[in-house]
C-alpha cells in the first residue's frame, strides 16, 4: 500500500505524536507514556509514520530512539500554498472583472 | 465553527455591494472570472449544479454545489463535493457595503465531511488528500514554531 505524508497526518494522534517529536527525540516507551492508549497502539502509528518518512527510529542498547523528520512536510506546505494561490487568483479575477465593467458605465 | 476546519479569505472591491453581488451570482457574469456553470444554474435554495474545474493541464474534476443559503447583497452559501466520493465543505460569501462604491468579501470554506482517501486515482494527484489536510491542519504551523 502506497503511503504518503497527508495520509501520516490524517489521525489525530500522529499528528500529536509529531508535534511531540518536533521538539524533542524520544524513547518509543516515553512517547507511549503520553498517552492513554497501549503501547502497541503507539507502535503501529509510529510504524506508519516512518513509512511515510516523517519518523526515523534508532536502535541504541534496549531503547529505541523517535526522531521526526519534519522534511515531508514540506509536500504538505507545497499543496497549502496552492490551494490558496487559488483562491487568491479566482478573487483577484473577480476584482479586475469588476473594474472592467465599471469602466464601461 | 471550528477555526481548523476553515479556511478564509478577506478582500476588498471599488464596486457598489449590488455590482459584486451580480458578478457572484449571475450565470453569464461568474463565467466571466470564476467557472462556467450549467444553464440550469438558479439563485433558489435547494438547487444544485454541476461544474469542472481543476489545475490547468491536469485532470478536470466533477464539481457539485447545492444552494444552501441566500440574502441579496449580504450572504452566498453553498456546498461543494465531488460527486462519487464522499466528502463535504461549504462555500460562504459574505458582502459589506463599506461605502456606495467599496464592498468587502470575506470568502470561507469550511470543511464539513472528510474527501475521500481511499480512491487511488484522487490520492495520485494529492488532490482529495490536500483537503483533507485543511480539515485536519495545524500542524504544520505548529511544528513551524520548533523549526526556526
Amino acid at each position: 500500500m502506497r503511503r504518503d505524508v497527508f495520509q501520516a497526518i490524517a489521525d489525530p494522534t500522529r499528528r500529536s505524536i509529531l508535534g511531540l517529536l518536533a521538539i524533542q527525540t524520544l524513547t518509543l516507551n516515553a512517547v507511549a507514556e503520553n498517552y492513554g492508549i497501549s503501547r502497541p497502539a503507539i507502535s503501529k502509528h509510529i510504524k506508519l509514520l516512518t513509512e511515510c518518512g516523517l519518523v526515523e527510529i534508532k536502535q541504541e542498547g534496549r531503547e529505541r530512539y523517535c526522531t521526526a523528520k519534519l522534511e515531508k512536510l514540506r509536500e504538505v506546505n507545497h499543496w497549502i500554498t496552492q490551494y490558496k494561490q487559488f483562491w487568491e487568483t479566482k478573487l483577484d479575477a473577480l476584482g479586475t472583472y469588476l473594474t472592467k465593467i465599471q469602466k464601461k458605465k | 465553527m471550528e477555526q481548523d476546519k476553515t479556511f478564509s479569505l478577506t478582500k476588498v472591491y471599488q464596486a457598489p455591494v449590488e455590482t459584486v453581488w451580480k458578478a457572484i451570482t449571475e450565470r453569464e457574469q461568474l463565467r466571466e472570472w470564476y467557472f462556467d456553470f450549467p444553464e440550469d444554474f438558479k439563485l433558489e435554495v435547494g438547487s444544485t449544479f454541476d461544474w469542472y474545474g481543476g489545475e490547468p493541464g491536469g485532470k478536470q474534476w466533477l464539481h457539485r454545489g447545492k444552494m444552501v443559503e441566500i440574502v441579496e447583497n449580504k450572504k452566498l452559501v453553498h456546498t461543494w463535493e465531488y460527486p462519487g466520493y464522499t466528502g463535504l465543505s461549504t462555500v460562504t460569501w459574505e458582502l459589506k457595503a463599506l461605502d456606495e462604491n467599496t464592498t468587502q468579501l470575506i470568502f470561507t470554506q469550511e470543511f464539513t465531511i472528510p474527501y475521500d482517501t481511499s480512491e487511488e486515482a484522487l490520492r495520485k494527484e494529492n488532490f482529495i488528500a490536500g483537503w483533507n489536510y485543511i480539515i485536519n491542519t495545524g500542524l504544520v504551523e505548529h511544528l513551524d514554531k520548533y523549526q526556526k
